[in-house]
């Protein structure tokens, strides 16, 4: 026996139904792939800066030693300069 | 012999065109019964919805050689559902394949038929993958003044028509406007779909009473594996103002973006500029 177009009308209403019902779903997943994805990639870079402020931290050391290690040189060139200046006094008096 | 059943939705609308008052559907009916060819055993099935005068209706049966012959009229006659339409008149149908079918078109080659049947029979057509075989077959529609009205659809963020307001002769970027070749999906104005495939997907969803229903229907279609095809040598005149503004609702934009917002965001059919 054939079916009704009641019948058949009410089978497509159903398939439609659980066809969407499944697409709704695969797309759900997408989105929450989507969203993992994003996280994955935003920890990873992250770390990336981590690291990266770790790098500049002991670059940033390294500089400061420089400077202190540049504010010590002048000192001694000034204690060098007055000790010469008296010897050559000294010198010249006598 | 191939057995087509096209189904037309209608309401008996009279207007305009070439210079011309018309019975929109009856043009159509005319045209497709004129031009359908020998191989196809055809069944005309027009929807008619609660006001469509019953003058036309009669005449649409004349036509298809009085009662009993090629034209059958089925009332519709709850308010205006285009995919509840469509459902119904497949539903009373009885040919292997569906051709769905505006009132407000008239086909303008012969063999037209003919090409979107064989085209159904493509297996792999186009550049991008393989998949089963064709779903859905779309035609090349014109506007009155000749202009590109439809080559197809393309999906990307937007939904739009392939080539829309072109020269209706373009060849498009690389020939696809006259190539056959798979696409993101084709308007139901003009669409050829086995029967197997609308039973396998569930037909339209009428949660899309007059939008987006021809897209969830060709994104349906492909969910289930089979592809969809534009078929450029079946030419039809689409007598659909170039300006009309279709009333979107906001519950459809919301579903067709539940159910295939990301597959909506790129089509890997058709270049951007076609």
């Amino acid at each position: 026996m054939s079916e009704s177009v009641e019948g058949r009308l009410a089978r497509w209403t159903d398939r439609d139904a659980a066809v969407g019902l499944d697409a709704e779903l695969h797309e759900v997943r997408q989105q929450l792939a989507a969203r993992d994805g994003t996280i994955r990639d935003l920890t990873v870079r992250l770390e990336q800066l981590g690291n990266r402020i770790t790098q500049l931290e002991l670059e940033r050391a390294g500089l400061q030693t420089q400077v202190v290690a540049l504010q010590r040189a002048p000192l001694g060139r000034r204690i060098y300069r007055t000790a010469r200046r008296v010897a050559g006094r000294s010198v010249r008096r006598r | 012999m191939t057995a087509v059943t096209i189904v037309v939705p209608s309401i008996g609308t009279r207007g305009t065109v070439f210079g011309t008052e018309r019975t929109f559907v009856v043009e159509s009916v005319r045209s497709v019964l004129a031009t359908a060819g020998v191989d196809i055993d055809l069944e005309v099935i027009v929807v008619a919805g609660r006001e469509m005068p019953a003058a036309v209706s009669r005449q649409l049966i004349e036509l298809g050689g009085g009662p009993g012959g090629v034209v059958r009229c089925v009332d519709f006659e709850a308010p205006f559902n285009f995919s509840a339409t469509v459902n119904l008149g497949a539903a009373h149908a009885r040919g292997e394949h569906l051709l769905l079918l505006n009132d407000d078109t008239e086909v303008k080659s012969v063999g037209w038929l003919d090409r979107m049947v064989a085209a159904l029979a493509t297996p792999d057509v186009g550049s991008v993958g393989s998949v089963g075989s064709v779903g859905a077959v779309g035609a090349r529609l014109l506007f009155e003044d000749g202009t590109l009205q439809h080559a197809g659809h393309t999906y990307r963020t937007s939904l739009d028509h392939v080539g829309f307001g072109l020269p209706g002769d373009s060849a498009g970027r690389t020939g696809i406007l006259r190539r056959r070749r798979r696409v993101a999906g084709v308007t139901a104005a003009c669409m050829l779909t086995p029967m197997r495939v609308f039973d396998l997907v569930g037909g339209f969803c009428t949660a899309f009473p007059g939008n987006y229903n021809d897209v969830d229907y060709c994104m349906k279609v492909r969910a289930s594996g089979h592809s969809i095809v534009y078929e450029p040598d079946a030419v039809m005149w689409h007598f659909e103002s170039k300006s009309r503004v279709t009333g979107i609702r906001p519950d459809e934009v919301e579903l067709i973006q539940r159910r295939w917002l990301s597959e909506l965001i790129d089509d890997p059919f058709t270049p951007v500029s076609p």
